[in-house]
């Protein structure tokens, strides 16, 4: 039993899941672009910016409130308040595409309540889709604690965003496991933050990191979709 | 430290059922700190125009300020503030606004503050929730200026929350959830917050002319500005026919980012309505 939590997890959480994450940077492409992310240590400094202000008052702190009520009303609601609450159209875009595909993954593999449910209403366009749910929906039946699915799911978002730097900026390889590294007392920190915080965090965002997610769509030359 | 009575309450319900089909209001309610000055009808387009005024000069720590804003079906309304919302030192606890916004089938609301300036030690709440029929048109700006502090030292306010939400009044869907979070002791590394400017701005426009051709006109144009950096982008959900945009910017001036937000409700106007600019005659 224990396996298959884990075996889940590292399934759902391995970067090579076809979700589409390497096609996105959620704002450093900006970055970028107006040499202010040149090397591993910019990034890092950017990628615990990320973390902290929005993965932990969106993505994680979703994942807790589906877990405190594990209903299909409050995955709707969660869902809603996920796309509302994300400016960045590029963003909203890609976590809608990438939800949908975590939808299609899990609904192909595990037999989960809800995730049916969840995939029709997305199809229909009454929902968007979101990653962090879909996943939710998986670790929660397998009963696997939400700190762990959390973790995870940080865990995987972190990092395909530094494979995508590895490949964008570029960074070594090497540079990129030791921003791995590095990133995993971050991310252990962003988990327990998420459970501090209160429904009124939820989606909370500061203008810059908004601006640089909301700008992209009107630079030049791109290598990624958001 | 809880204060059941609000500090200040204001109920304004505007309709088209003036002389001439001008609007007007048809229900107005004001408690303690809040008023608002006799309407104003600044053009001829019948848009009626109210300014909000808070007796005491400033908010306090604890204070609770309610504010609800209803135009009804076709009624047309401007609302501004008389001069900056300021906001000083808050140890007994946030200053709190709570702020219920309803626009009716094609109604116009125009709600254009002053900025919020945050002092050393303040702390401030701002809830919004903004219900919108698809055909109506509504506009929103608002500024945020850090207060003076005695070491020349910026952002000495403990925290600030901008909180709004936008849902469509005929299916109940949202469509905007934006929750700015301001609390400089928190800032961490070198990326996002305010990058580096001292004010923020933002600007919410909803209403069946925006269109993606729109967002790229706006967003040439703050390209083009010397002195804001910011963004436009669409704003559209699943389940609703409302369509919109949101606007932030960053600036090291409050003027600039007022002129900018007046710059972009007058070019709607004329375009939507054939409207005059906006003109706030406060300066």
């Amino acid at each position: 039993m224990d396996l298959d939590a884990d075996f889940l997890l590292l399934h759902l959480s391995d970067s090579a899941l076809p979700t589409g994450a390497f096609a996105h940077s959620f704002g450093f492409e900006t970055y970028m672009d107006a040499e202010r992310i040149t090397n591993a240590e910019e990034f890092q400094d950017w990628l615990k910016v990320l973390l902290k202000v929005q993965l932990t008052s969106s993505d994680a702190l979703a994942m807790r409130m589906f877990y405190a009520t594990p209903t299909a009303s409050e995955l709707k609601r969660l869902d809603e308040r996920l796309f509302a609450g994300t400016p960045a159209r590029e963003v909203r875009e890609a976590n809608a595409r990438m939800g949908t595909r975590m939808a299609e993954i899990v609904a192909e593999t595990y037999s989960v309540p809800l995730i049916i449910e969840y995939l029709e209403l997305i199809k229909n366009r009454e929902l968007s889709g979101h990653p962090a749910l879909a996943l939710a929906l998986a670790t929660h039946s397998m009963g696997i604690d939400v700190d762990r699915a959390i973790h995870a799911h940080l865990t995987a978002t972190v990092s395909s965003l530094i494979q995508n730097a590895v490949r964008g900026i570029p960074l070594g390889q090497m540079a990129g496991q030791r921003v791995m590294f590095a990133m995993r007392e971050h991310i252990g920190a962003a988990v327990k933050r998420s459970a501090m915080l209160d429904a009124i965090d939820f989606c909370s965002g500061d203008p810059g990191l908004d601006i640089s997610q909301m700008v992209h769509e009107t630079q030049r030359a791109r290598l990624f979709m958001s | 430290m809880t204060q059941t009575q609000p500090v200040g309450t204001l109920r304004l319900t505007i309709d088209d059922q003036g002389p001439q089909g001008q609007s007007r209001a048809v229900e107005q309610f004001h408690q303690g700190a809040l008023r608002v000055i006799r309407p104003h009808y600044l053009d001829d387009s019948g848009q009626v125009s109210y300014t909000i005024i808070a007796i005491g000069g400033g908010y306090l720590g604890g204070d609770v300020y309610e504010q609800q804003f209803t135009v009804k079906d076709n009624a047309k309304a401007l609302i501004t503030t008389q001069s900056a919302t300021k906001i000083y030192r808050t140890p007994q606890g946030p200053v709190t606004q709570y702020t219920e916004i309803n626009v009716g089938e094609n109604a116009v609301l125009e709600y254009l503050a002053d900025q919020t300036i945050a002092y050393r030690e303040s702390t401030y709440h701002q809830f919004t929730k903004v219900t919108l029929h698809p055909t109506s048109t509504f506009v929103m700006s608002e500024q945020i200026t850090p207060g003076w502090h005695p070491d020349g030292k910026h952002f000495a306010y403990d925290e600030m929350r901008l909180h709004t939400e936008i849902t469509d009044s005929t299916t109940g869907r949202l469509v905007l959830l934006d929750n700015l979070l301001l609390r400089p002791d928190s800032r961490e590394g070198s990326f996002g917050w305010t990058e580096q400017y001292t004010h923020s701005g933002q600007m919410i426009v909803m209403g069946e002319g925006v269109d993606k051709q729109l967002v790229a006109e706006l967003n040439e144009q703050l390209a083009a500005h010397p002195d804001v950096y910011g963004a436009v982008n669409f704003l559209s959900a699943p389940g609703t026919l409302l369509r919109g945009f949101i606007a932030r910017t960053l600036s090291n001036r409050t003027e600039e980012l007022i002129n900018l937000h007046e710059h972009i409700a007058s070019l709607l106007r004329g375009r939507w309505r054939g409207q005059e600019p906006v003109n706030l005659r406060k300066y």
